[in-house]
């Protein structure tokens, strides 16, 4: 008996979206912007983020037009039965190698911020079984913890935002915009990886309840990590300046570190403590568009028993970077072949509308 | 009697068949046919009776025809002035009113005669099956065999001594009705339509339990409650096949659905007031004889929160109340995990002061925090444990004894830090806050594990626990339902009753979340 609908809430989605998109790089998005755009960074981080706003709304036209299939599907309509598997095979190693970067990542900071003495292993591994628990239990499972953890993840990163605003030096953005627009569009090409992780509604839509409304609800998810990366960045720079912020390993760790209570003397601790959420919340939705991905191309429903088999894969590429160059290498391939899965979101939308396949009439 | 044996293990099955067979051979075998000779029904009871020394079998005849009657009953079921004054008194001497009539009454009358005017009392029942009668009889009703007659009469004396209504024991209120269910279903049945007289209030009744055929009242409320969950409800209390149901903390076990949890799924109260607000909202409660606790269906994790007194006070000291409990909940999860990883991990993370001061209560202990945590929160509930089990008079002394001198005790001889006394304190007092107490010692016993993890990863132990157990908690169902509703999924009408409890003239409507079909509580007009 199911008296309560089944799948997954407007709601659910707005919160999945956010959650997918802020985890890892909520750490260092700082850094990313005031590297590839100096002191238009908040700027450049908000036009990227306008950006990955339109890219979502494409994939959310494209997925609506096959509402009850999921991108492994749905490509291989599109492109015909080779290109779409070769699709959703890059699709898959890319959601797994982005698991093994967030881990790796998190993992690194952990050991760095957390627990200096603890083995970046065992740090893994338990993340990762708590992981294989949540993705167990399917699509509302994930997208019920997602509801339960947004507030605290938007309240501890709100809470480093609003407690810096008034130290931000407002002096320091006088040289905004002095060389033009382009290069804050330059720059914001190099922020829109950080907002990666919307890709879960190439996967969410068949799982839906309302698929009418998942356009409004998937832009809305978009708006927290708009607002924190652009707000994070602008109270960085405001504060550090756009040279020291981009050389910090963890500027976001910088200002939480400069709040302090009466009765929390580090609020860096505090803020690390509930990033945990975030970037657990990124690692599960990757993995489980990694199984949802395997399971699919291979043409299988039930996809439990494959997480199994993808969460070693998932932890020995995590574990195989040796030094910061090799994990920053592993993030930028990552980087680029999200560029390449969330563009081809575009050919994808434009072939599927001449060849005529999905949407209303041709379903 | 039937005496019904299932088994699956066909090694069970052989060493039954043998009991039975050496049973059969021993006692005579009973038809459970009725016969027209008052004689032969008589001995039938009997084979089933006569070694039990409570049963009554009483012989007289029906005025002054010489009919035979017979009545059988158990002692100590059964209200004696009923039987004295209403059955045998009519029958053996007032009947003979009509005698001077009609001479005396033929054998073919007397059934009638008995059924229509000597037996004074309303609740009759008639039946031509021994089964039946035998547990009418067991259940506390007096049977009544009149000769030539292949029928019996079940007249319902039932009175055995109760225990009074009284105060709830686990769920007292300051203000709000001070009425706590008891043990007799009826009693119980009655407490609810005393406070709801709508007919539509439906009280259905099924027997569970292949001896101890329990009686099962289930209740809801026509025209609120969703039909799908009622059957729901029906459906799993008729798949239960188990010779006796215990109480309703047994028969919860039975229906629920996630069966790896120390989390109830279902609410049990002792309150009516509480059981009539939940049909209210379109759920099923569930009576079960001899136990003083209803069962809400379905329950969400948010309901364990909510206390009757809730709602008799202002919205803003309820919300306020309520709020608090949201946090004592948390305390007592978390305060043994986060202390210890902070004072072992992550020192930095509380005020430089406090945490000299930390170290300089914790410097003459020689365990680590997390020895140190764990056996002094198995002392309180080793207390606690004890201060229910033992008699109310010892167990104030005890809980002088426990909680002032062992914790005193323990500080002085350097086995604890006054911190850790401080912390343990806090989480007892805290689990007490939820008002209902199978959720609050669920909830406390996760405290256990997460201390574990606390000491080997310190603050990502905790969030790894504190993950754990919210996962854990979204993906219970109850009956087609999320245990976590409203707030996963979020429900946003219902979070009027959530955190915060809306004013009472806000609460239009009735709560999304037990799905009711009548939704509208309040015409606002």
């Amino acid at each position: 008996m199911q008296i309560q609908q089944k799948g997954v809430t407007g709601f659910q989605v707005s919160a999945t979206v956010a959650l997918s998109s802020i985890g890892l790089t909520v750490l260092f998005v700082p850094r990313i912007a005031a590297e590839h755009a100096g002191i238009d960074g908040a700027l450049a981080a908000f036009a990227a983020g306008i950006f990955s706003m339109i890219i979502t709304s494409i994939i959310i036209l494209l997925s609506k037009r096959f509402p009850n299939q999921t991108v492994i599907e749905y490509s291989q309509q599109i492109l015909g039965k080779y290109l779409g598997k070769i699709f959703g095979a890059i699709m898959m190693v890319y959601t797994l190698t982005v698991s093994s970067y967030i881990l790796r990542g998190f993992a690194d900071a952990m050991k760095i911020l957390l627990l200096p003495r603890t083995p970046l292993e065992v740090i893994m591994i338990c993340m990762l079984l708590i992981v294989l628990y949540c993705v167990h239990g399917g699509i509302s499972t994930i997208s019920k913890t997602f509801e339960i953890f947004l507030l605290p993840v938007l309240l501890v990163i709100g809470a480093t935002l609003l407690f810096n605003l008034s130290d931000v030096q407002l002096f320091r953005f006088r040289s905004s915009l002095s060389e033009g627009i382009l290069p804050v569009i330059q720059g914001a090409s190099g922020i829109t990886f950080s907002y990666l992780g919307y890709e879960i509604l190439f996967f969410l839509l068949p799982f839906v309840q309302d698929k009418q409304k998942v356009m409004l609800f998937g832009i809305i998810g978009m708006v927290p990590s708009i607002i924190i990366y652009s707000g994070l960045t602008f109270v960085a720079i405001g504060i550090l300046d756009s040279l020291p912020t981009s050389e910090l390993m963890y500027p976001t760790i910088h200002l939480a570190r400069r709040i302090g209570f009466e009765f929390i003397e580090r609020f860096d601790i505090f803020f690390i403590v509930f990033w945990i959420l975030a970037v657990f919340t990124s690692l599960t939705i990757y993995l489980y568009m990694a199984a949802i991905s395997l399971t699919r191309l291979i043409g299988l429903r039930n996809y439990k028993p494959f997480i199994s088999i993808l969460l070693p894969v998932c932890y020995s590429i995590a574990i195989l970077p040796q030094n910061i160059s090799e994990i920053g290498i592993l993030g930028l391939i990552t980087n680029y072949s999200g560029l390449f899965i969330i563009l081809n979101s575009i050919p994808l939308l434009i072939l599927s509308i001449i060849r005529k396949k999905g949407g209303v009439n041709n379903a | 009697m039937k005496i019904i044996k299932r088994s699956k293990n066909p090694k069970n099955k052989e060493v039954m068949d043998e009991q039975q067979q050496s049973m059969t051979k021993s006692e005579d075998c009973v038809s459970l046919d009725l016969s027209k000779k008052i004689e032969e029904n008589y001995e039938k009871f009997q084979a089933f009776l006569k070694e039990s020394s409570d049963a009554v079998f009483r012989k007289f005849k029906l005025g002054r025809s010489g009919i035979n009657c017979a009545l059988v009953y158990i002692d100590g079921l059964i209200d004696k002035n009923v039987v004295h004054d209403s059955i045998l008194r009519p029958m053996m001497f007032e009947i003979s009113h009509f005698e001077y009539e009609e001479d005396v009454i033929k054998p073919s009358d007397a059934y009638d005669l008995v059924l229509n005017h000597a037996v004074s009392v309303a609740d009759i029942k008639e039946t031509a099956s021994l089964d039946e009668a035998m547990l009418y009889v067991m259940s506390g009703e007096a049977a009544l065999m009149v000769d030539g007659f292949e029928k019996l009469i079940i007249v319902s004396a039932r009175g055995w001594a109760t225990r009074g209504i009284s105060d709830p024991q686990t769920e007292g209120v300051i203000r709000g009705a001070k009425e706590g269910f008891t043990e007799t279903l009826r009693t119980n049945t009655a407490l609810l339509r005393r406070k709801c007289k709508d007919p539509n209030m439906v009280i259905k009744t099924i027997r569970l339990g292949r001896r101890s055929k329990t009686d099962v009242a289930y209740i809801y409320i026509k025209g609120i409650t969703n039909p799908k969950l009622l059957e729901e409800v029906e459906e799993r209390l008729i798949k239960i096949d188990i010779d006796q149901i215990i109480s309703s903390g047994h028969l919860e076990q039975l229906i629920q659905d996630n069966r790896i949890t120390p989390i109830p799924q279902l609410q049990a109260t002792e309150r009516p007031d509480k059981a009539i607000a939940n049909l209210m909202e379109g759920r099923v409660i569930i009576l079960v004889d001899n136990s003083p606790f209803a069962l809400t269906i379905p329950t969400t994790f948010a309901q364990f929160f909510q206390s009757p007194e809730d709602y008799n006070e202002r919205w803003v000291v309820a919300s306020f109340i309520r709020s608090l409990r949201w946090i004592a909940s948390f305390l007592a999860v978390f305060t043994p995990a986060v202390y210890i990883a902070v004072v072992t991990y992550h020192s930095g993370l509380i005020p430089t002061r406090l945490a000299l001061s930390i170290a300089a209560t914790r410097a003459g202990v020689p365990f680590p925090s997390i020895i140190e945590a764990v056996l002094m929160e198995i002392t309180i509930e080793l207390l606690r444990e004890s201060g229910a089990r033992l008699p109310k008079a010892i167990g104030q002394t005890i809980g002088i004894v426990g909680g002032l001198i062992i914790g005193d005790a323990a500080v002085n001889a350097g086995l604890t830090s006054p911190i850790m006394v401080i912390v343990v304190a806090l989480t007892a007092i805290a689990s007490f806050v939820i008002p209902t107490y199978s959720a609050a010692i669920g909830l406390r016993t996760m405290r256990f594990p997460l201390m574990v993890l606390a000491a080997f990863f310190g603050l990502y132990g905790v969030m790894l626990g504190f993950i754990i157990i919210n996962i854990h908690l979204v993906s219970i169902k109850t009956f087609g339902m999320s245990f976590m509703t409203p707030q996963a999924p979020t429900i946003f009408h219902d979070l009027k009753d959530f955190v915060i409890r809306a004013p009472a003239r806000k609460m239009v409507k009735r709560p999304v979340q037990s799905y009711p079909i009548d939704m509208i509580r309040m015409d606002m007009e």
